[in-house]
Formats: C-alpha cells, sequence, structure tokens
C-alpha cells in the first residue's frame, strides 16, 4: 500500500466516524465533540498557514474570536427582549442616551447591520479576512518573517482581547455575549446539543478540509511551499512572495473565524477569553500533535488532545495534573514527533519491512535511467577510494 | 588549458545591448561597494566578470537581480528601465540569477524544483486551482536532461551533492526562460570533472543565451569567454579579451601578485 | 512625577525580565517562553522565603537568583539544548515548560494530589510583606516618590551595571559574545559554546527571578503572573535590538514611561494597547532595533 493511499483510505475512515458518532453519543457528548470539531478546523487553519508556508501565527485566536463575536452580535440581537436595544447595552448606558441602536452607547451603531444574522454570518468570515489582509499587507510587505511574524500576531491578538475587555458598552466587556438566540436559517433551528448544529460542524469541517486539500496539493500549495524552503530563490524565479504569504494567511483566518463562528453556535457564548494568548499556542500544539503539515493530521490532534483534556476534567484525580501532561506533550511532540501523528503514520506505511520492494523499484528505476552526473560523482569517488 | 575551440558566435549576436547600466553605484555606509558602473551586455554574449574578493562583482550581481537597490544609476533591459521595481517583476522581465551557495528548494523534489521554475503563470490567482502533474513536462525532461539530473528527478534536492545542486539551480535559472541569466561562480566546490563539465554546459548556454558570469578561475574564464570585464574596487577597470586583459598595465598594476592571474 | 516614577519602576522590572531574554535570545537565538515564569518563580520564592524560613526580602534577592537559575539551567539542558536552531520549536516547548510550572505551583508541586497543602503555593493570590523603610515615601521635587519604586530602580540600575561587568570585563563575558557572534567560530577557537549557552541560560533566569522578588512587593503573586511579563519583555529586547544591552536599556525606559503615561492619561488597558502598538511599528519598521544604526 502506498502512502497516498493510505492516506485517502484514512481520510474516508475519518470522515465517516465523523458523520456516525452523533448515531451513539448522548446529546452531552455530541455537543462536546461538536466543539471538538470546532477546535479541528481551527487547527486545519494553522495547518494551512504553518504547516504549509511557515506562517507560525500566534494570533490565530485574534481571528476566531472575532468570528465568533460576529454571529454572537447577531444572535444576541435575535433575542426578543434585545431589541431594540441589548440588555448589555442598557446596563451600561449614559441615564438620559437614546435608547437606540444608533447611539445609546459610544459606538453601538456598529451593531446595526447586524440585525441580520445573514450579515452577522458573512461578517464572521469576512472580517478576521480583512483584519489579517490589513496585518498581513504590513507585515509581509516589510518583509517580516519567522518569529517576528509570531510576535507580532500574538501582540495583535492580546492588543483585540485588551479593546473588547476594555469597551464593556459595546462588547459586553469581560463577559463577553451570552444569552444568545439559536441560530436558524430558513426556519431550520440548529440545536447545539441535537445532531442539527453538530452536522453543521461536521459538514463544514469535511468541506473545509476537502477544498484546503484540493487547493494544498494543487500548484499553489507547490509554490507555498517553495516560499516556505527559500523565500529568495522563489522572488527570483518571479514569485510575488508577499502576496503568496498574504494570501494563505487570510485564508487561514478566514477559516479561523468560520470556526469561530461555529462555536457561537455550539456553545451559545462569545467571549474575550476566545482571543487570549493561551487558546492561540495550543490551537498551535493541536495542529503540531497531529502534524502540522497534514490536514487531517492536524484535525485528529486537535480532536485527541480536547477529547483527553475533557476527560482529565472530569476526574478528580486527573483534573489538576491534565495542564502538566498537555505542557509535557508540548515538549514532548517539538523534541520526539516534529512531524506529530502524521508522521509516525507516514512511517509506520514506509516501514522497513516494506522498504525491500520500494527500496528495490527505486534502484532499477535508476539503472534504467543512467544518469550522468551521478556516474560521473560515483567515477569520481571510486577514483578517489583507489 | 585555453584550447577549447567555440564556434563562431558573430552571426547569432545582434549589437544592440540587452542589458545596460548607466552610472550603476552603490554605497554601504558611505563606502562605494559599486561605483559608476556602465555596463552593456549584446544579446548571446558570454560576458565574466572577474576581480579580486572585494572587487563589488557579487554586489553588481545583486544590483542587477534586485537584491540590492542602487543608491544612484539605472539599468536597463532592452527597453525597459528595471531600476527598483522589486527582485520578483525583475525575475518576471528576464533576469535569472544563479547564486554562489546553491538556494534550491531543499526539501522537494528535483521535478518539483523544476515546476515551480518553469511555472510562468506566477500570480496567486492564476495558481489557486491550477493542478501539478506527477511527471514532467517535455521542457522540464529536456533542461533536466541538459544539466544532466534526469535520472534523479524523483530524489530530494537535500539528497543531491553538491555539484548536483549546482546545476539544479541552473536547471531553474534555465527553466525561467530568462533573457539573462546572471551566475554567481557557477564552478564554486566542483570537482574537476564537475567543474569541466560546468564549462561545457556554459559554452552550449551562448548563443542560445546572454550569460554574465563570475568567476575567479582564469583558467576556467580563458576556456569559456571572449569579453571579459575587470572590476577592481566597485569599478570597472577594463575590458576586452583575455589577451588583452592579460596585457593591460591598469590591471597588471592592480593585481600585481596575485594569483588569480599570474599563475592562471 | 508621580507618573514619571511609576513608569521608571515598570520600567526597571521590564529591564531586568527583558535583560535576561535578550542574553538567551542574543548568545542563542532562543525564545523562551517560560521567563515569564522564572518571574512567577522568583516571586514564589519571596513568598516561601518570607513565610516559612524568616527572610526578608533584601536576602530573598540572592535566594530568587540561585532557585530561577537552576530552574533555568535545568530547562536548558533538558529542552532547549536539543532544539537549537529551531526557533518556532523553542516557542512551543518552553511555552509547554511554562504550561507545567504554572501548575507545579497550583499543585503544591504535586504534593496536592496527596491532600498536602504547602502554605503560600496553590492558586490563591499570595502578598509578600514589605520591610516598613521601604514603605515610606520621600519629598523630592515636590512629588511623593515611594522608597519601594525607588528601590526598584536602584536595583535593576545594579543589575545592569553588573551585568555590563560581567559581560565586558570577565572571561565569560567575552566568551558569551564570542558565541553570540559566531558560534561555529568560537567553538572552533576552544570556547565550550555549550557550557556558555547554559551557563547564559541560567544567569537570564536568575535575573528575571529577581525582578521577580521585586514585582511581589507591590503586585499580588499568583501563578499566571509570569505571562504577560514574556511578551513585554521580547517586545522590549526587540525594540531596543538585540543584543544591545543600552538598547535594552533604553528601550525598558522608554516603553515603561509610554505605559506609564497612557495608563494615567486614560487607563491601563489602553497604556498596553499604546505599548503594543508602539513595538508593533517598531517591529515593522525597524526590525533591527531603535538604537542600532544599520551596518553590513
Amino acid at each position: 500500500m502506498t502512502y497516498r493511499t493510505a492516506s485517502i483510505i484514512a481520510y474516508i475512515a475519518f470522515f465517516a466516524v465523523v458523520l456516525a458518532l452523533p448515531l451513539v453519543l448522548n446529546s452531552f457528548w455530541t455537543n462536546r465533540v461538536a466543539i471538538y470539531l470546532v477546535y479541528s478546523i481551527c487547527a486545519i487553519g494553522i495547518s494551512m498557514s504553518w504547516g504549509y508556508a511557515g506562517i507560525l501565527s500566534l494570533g490565530q485566536g485574534l481571528f476566531f474570536g472575532m468570528g465568533a463575536y460576529m454571529l454572537a452580535m447577531s444572535l444576541t440581537l435575535a433575542v426578543p427582549e434585545n431589541n431594540p436595544v441589548p440588555q448589555l447595552m442598557l446596563l451600561n448606558m449614559e441615564p438620559n442616551a437614546v435608547r437606540d441602536l444608533c447611539c445609546v452607547t459610544t459606538g453601538s451603531f456598529l451593531w446595526i447591520p447586524f440585525r441580520s444574522v445573514a450579515v452577522g454570518m458573512i461578517a464572521g468570515i469576512v472580517v478576521p479576512c480583512i483584519l489579517a489582509a490589513a496585518i498581513g499587507y504590513v507585515m509581509f510587505k516589510r518583509r517580516t518573517t519567522g518569529v517576528y511574524v509570531s510576535i507580532i500576531t500574538l501582540a495583535f491578538a492580546v492588543i483585540g482581547q485588551l479593546l473588547i475587555i476594555n469597551n464593556q458598552p459595546l462588547t459586553g466587556g469581560f463577559n463577553g455575549l451570552a444569552d444568545l438566540a439559536l441560530l436558524e436559517i430558513g426556519g431550520f433551528e440548529f440545536d447545539p446539543y441535537g445532531p442539527s448544529a453538530y452536522y453543521a460542524v461536521a459538514l463544514t469541517l469535511i468541506a473545509v478540509i476537502l477544498l484546503a486539500r484540493y487547493m494544498l496539493t494543487g500548484r499553489i500549495g507547490q509554490v507555498l511551499k517553495a516560499i516556505r524552503e527559500d523565500e529568495a530563490r522563489a522572488r527570483y524565479l518571479g514569485y510575488d512572495v508577499e502576496n503568496y504569504k498574504l494570501f494563505i494567511f487570510c485564508v487561514s483566518a478566514g477559516v479561523a473565524g468560520l470556526a469561530g463562528m461555529l462555536f457561537t453556535v455550539t456553545s451559545e457564548f462569545a467571549t474575550p477569553s476566545l482571543m487570549a494568548t493561551s487558546l492561540s499556542i495550543s490551537m498551535v500544539i493541536w495542529a503540531a500533535t497531529g502534524g502540522r503539515a497534514s490536514l487531517l493530521g492536524a484535525c485528529i490532534g486537535a480532536l485527541i488532545v480536547n477529547f483527553v483534556g475533557s476527560l482529565a476534567s472530569e476526574s478528580a484525580t486527573f483534573q489538576p495534573v491534565w495542564p502538566i501532561i498537555l505542557g509535557l506533550l508540548f515538549v514532548v511532540v517539538v523534541l520526539f514527533m516534529p512531524n506529530g501523528i502524521a508522521g509516525i503514520f507516514k512511517a509506520f506505511i514506509d516501514r522497513p519491512g516494506k522498504a525491500e520492494r520500494l527500496g528495490g523499484a527505486k534502484l532499477s528505476g535508476k539503472t534504467e535511467r543512467p544518469d550522468k552526473a551521478d556516474l560521473l560523482v560515483k567515477s569520481e569517488l571510486s577514483a578517489r577510494e583507489a | 588549458m585555453n584550447a577549447v575551440h567555440r564556434p563562431s558566435q558573430a552571426g547569432a549576436v545582434s549589437t544592440a545591448p540587452i542589458l545596460r547600466t548607466q552610472n550603476l553605484t552603490v554605497r554601504f555606509d558611505e563606502f562605494p561597494a559599486v561605483r559608476d558602473v556602465d555596463l552593456s551586455i549584446a544579446d548571446g554574449e558570454l560576458r565574466v566578470i572577474i576581480g579580486a574578493n572585494g572587487a563589488g562583482k557579487s554586489t553588481l550581481l545583486d544590483l542587477l537581480c534586485g537584491k540590492t537597490l542602487p543608491s544612484e544609476g539605472e539599468i536597463w533591459l532592452r527597453d525597459r528601465n528595471i531600476t527598483g521595481i522589486g527582485e520578483a517583476a525583475i525575475a518576471r522581465s528576464g533576469v535569472g540569477r544563479k547564486f554562489q551557495t546553491p538556494t534550491v528548494f531543499k526539501d522537494m523534489t528535483v521535478l518539483e524544483n523544476l515546476q515551480v521554475a518553469s511555472n510562468r503563470r506566477v500570480r496567486v490567482f492564476e495558481n489557486l486551482f491550477e493542478r501539478v502533474k506527477g511527471r514532467p513536462s517535455d521542457k522540464e525532461v529536456a533542461v533536466a536532461e541538459r544539466t544532466g539530473l534526469l535520472g534523479s528527478m524523483k530524489r530530494k534536492a537535500s539528497e543531491l551533492s553538491h555539484g548536483q545542486l549546482q546545476w539544479l539551480e541552473l536547471a531553474m535559472v534555465l527553466s525561467q526562460e530568462p533573457k539573462i541569466i546572471l551566475l554567481d561562480e557557477p564552478a564554486a566546490g566542483m570537482t574537476a570533472a564537475e567543474t569541466d563539465k560546468t564549462a561545457e554546459l556554459l559554452l552550449d548556454l551562448a548563443g542560445g543565451h546572454t550569460v554574465l558570469v563570475i568567476e575567479h578561475d582564469m583558467a576556467f574564464v580563458r576556456r569559456i569567454c571572449r569579453t571579459i570585464t575587470v572590476m577592481h574596487q566597485g569599478a570597472v577597470l577594463a575590458e576586452g579579451t583575455a589577451e588583452e586583459i592579460e596585457r593591460n598595465p591598469a590591471v597588471i598594476e592592480a593585481y600585481l601578485g596575485s594569483a588569480t592571474l599570474s599563475h592562471a | 512625577m508621580e507618573t514619571f516614577v511609576i513608569g521608571l519602576s515598570i520600567a526597571s522590572i521590564l529591564f531586568m525580565v527583558a535583560l535576561g531574554l535578550a542574553i538567551i535570545y542574543g548568545t542563542m537565538n532562543v525564545i523562551n517562553l517560560a521567563h515569564g515564569e522564572m518571574v512567577m518563580i522568583g516571586a514564589y520564592t519571596t513568598v516561601l522565603a518570607t513565610k516559612h524560613l524568616g527572610f526578608n526580602i533584601y536576602l530573598c534577592l540572592p535566594l530568587a537568583f540561585l532557585v530561577t537559575a537552576t530552574f533555568g539551567l535545568i530547562i536548558e539542558r533538558t529542552v532547549v539544548r536539543r532544539l537549537y536552531g529551531r526557533l518556532l520549536d523553542t516557542l512551543l516547548a518552553t511555552w509547554g515548560i511554562a504550561l507545567i510550572l504554572q501548575q507545579l505551583i497550583r499543585i503544591h508541586f504535586g504534593l496536592g494530589l496527596f491532600g498536602v497543602e504547602i502554605d503560600g503555593l496553590g492558586s490563591d493570590l499570595q502578598n509578600v510583606p514589605v520591610p516598613a523603610e521601604l514603605q515610606q515615601a520621600i519629598q523630592l521635587f515636590g512629588a511623593n516618590i515611594p522608597v519601594y519604586r525607588a528601590f526598584v530602580f536602584v536595583t535593576a540600575l545594579a543589575l545592569g551595571a553588573i551585568t555590563w561587568l560581567l559581560m565586558f570585563r570577565t572571561r565569560f563575558g567575552s566568551q558569551l559574545r564570542a558565541v553570540s557572534v559566531a558560534r561555529n567560530t568560537a567553538a572552533a577557537c576552544g570556547i565550550n559554546d555549550k557550557r556558555v549557552n547554559m551557563l547564559a541560560f541560567a544567569y537570564g533566569s536568575g535575573l528575571a527571578g529577581i525582578a521577580g522578588v521585586l514585582v511581589s512587593g507591590f503586585k499580588t503573586v499568583s501563578p499566571d503572573m509570569g505571562t504577560p511579563y514574556v511578551v513585554d519583555a521580547f517586545l522590549v529586547v526587540v525594540a531596543g535590538g538585540v543584543g544591545h544591552l543600552l538598547g535594552t536599556f533604553a528601550s525598558a525606559g522608554i516603553l515603561g514611561e509610554v505605559q506609564s503615561f497612557v495608563a494615567t492619561w486614560a487607563n491601563d488597558v489602553y497604556g498596553r494597547t499604546v505599548l503594543f502598538a508602539v513595538v508593533i511599528f517598531i517591529l515593522l519598521f525597524k526590525p533591527q532595533g531603535l538604537f542600532v544604526t544599520k551596518s553590513r
């Protein structure tokens, strides 16, 4: 079995399991697993920018949080008591302010478009993309690379979080937005504890994986990989490296925003903690655990880490040690399995027992087409030995 | 060593310069690394630039390919002013650069390296839904054959020998179909056999391509080249055939005792 | 004036944390995200030593230095050493270490699992008693200057001076500088670069530990107190120019004052926001640092 066949089987098996799970899970676990699948989508976003293009964003939570807030704003306004003005604004307004979204608190007019859920849903992807485009444009045009990108994105996420906490009359502050209406599209309601929301997440996840895989196994994936390997060389071949980086950075942000929206649907709240540094870094470690350059790996990494984490938090004994296990996982993954679970899977498929056949094929391939340069080098070597 | 005969290129060479620099100057902290260089390369020419370490040869190539921005002066590719338009745009307008230490995509196969290089539709959205072929195109086979990499197509670049890496980078630059190729010491770090092969390759390129080469090794230079440009302290000191250069008093003075010329 | 002095003490803490980070980043090109946890451990060392050993804050300074330097040594030997040249990976691994250290404090080094609790550890907030002489304020140019803030400032200056002496007047310092400029050449010249790394890491961690002692005097101590420091300190290092002691000093001063003044003028959150924005601009437009003249 080649690695390619094996990975196709793995994809199909994964999709089958994801689609079948609600049949065996109770409503509590349906909801939990739906949330883990949301995290999987985040990990895919990380894998796209980090694994394929070498851009390590430590501020992915910013885009995730933005997505969550956009939809949460719409779902807040969808609750009857929050009209014409959300409760959180009534609590924070000046005593004699006009009770209208236009001017009840400073900046409250920003909420007006979100009376439409459709606007909220579109904004959940578009706003993170625009934000990423703005950040990315400045970063990449200035040729910021490597760890500086990580730190700048991290700093932006911290600013975003601080601003949201600080603007309580507009954003709900530290408590964020809760008591949301259920998402309803065309009269169909997505129940976070039922299969409806679960399948919304699962199908989105599958669509994201397939689209991302189609794109990244194509020409653009090849160019991104080339940029990751040697940015300067890609430039001297005529590629506008900045545009490629900007593109994948924005796509990754859009994916994170999409995940954020689904998070709002499944957990019914949006808080500034979604933008916390720790969550952003956790996303990276989910992707690293599964395999940074493997979309499916990243996805499974997110599922496993969160699932085990959740089991641990159920148990009184393991709950206090879980952060330590998680910390150790960071260290162990980085030290001993840089390609994550996907790397182990690949090593297993290409394991030594099969090397005979594969290696033999490789050798015979070489003798069929003798390589001048190879022969030259070989004769060089034998001459030296003699 | 200088007994390699070349067919005359006179018929193929047009007189209009393909690359022209005017007054090209760059200063680092007020130190002029390249000063007032007026270079003119004819179509199909194979030109070698020689000079001691620090004479400004590599910096000149850096200026030509956009890696370094000139402090003064202009670079023209045919009728187009390419000064300061950025590395990628310069590359697209037809300048290919090979570095002294080969820069290739190490974690990709030879074929993938060539595919990235030969893909001339370089914009993001042109590539968005493009598929990648598993087999090399005729063009890629041809360039691999020419550089002796045909048997290594499926190997990762990181598994190649140093000489092969040099050829791979050259093959990539060729795949780019540039109007002019800039080569920085293409034979550096090569074994004698590899150097021979590289010299053959360069001669083979000349005529069909315009090539600008930096080289240290005078024996190598004599084999491949008719016109030599000598740089000294950032400026062009002399220009002419190998014989003229070696008789030129200014060159002799600047390089008196220098192993590069006297022992060549 | 009060604002200025507060800014100065923020800057002093930043400087001490950043100095350690700068040495580590400058020497081995590693960003230690567990550096903030060294501040936290320094603070907890103070809590424990004052509670159980009856130490005062002065005695805690060298103690915390030793404790955190030991932690740094262990981290370098077990994890960071294996990751040289993989900068982004060190970020992740050291973040993992940070998580572990925080949680170890919360669960009383693991004893909490067996019902043993140590007074001063756990998830609760802790306070450290400050000696009476440091609680006073002095009058200077008509302003009230808290003595503690001045003490922090003087300690930072002293540490800066010691570090300068260490870097430029000792054999170890010249080895350190050699390794940070050209590791391989230095190693080829017979410098044991692994040993230099290890000691630099330990020394840098120790500095953060001392900062932790001082922080504990005016802020409550908690397991996750360290996290903000590492980001701020890294920003200071980069803004000042990697490997430039004076740059780190100056940028800590500027950033501390910026934060303090904006915080008084608007509020704390805007103080930090502006701080971050300033640094993002520096990173984008002058990534080699504010005080480094461009060289080739």
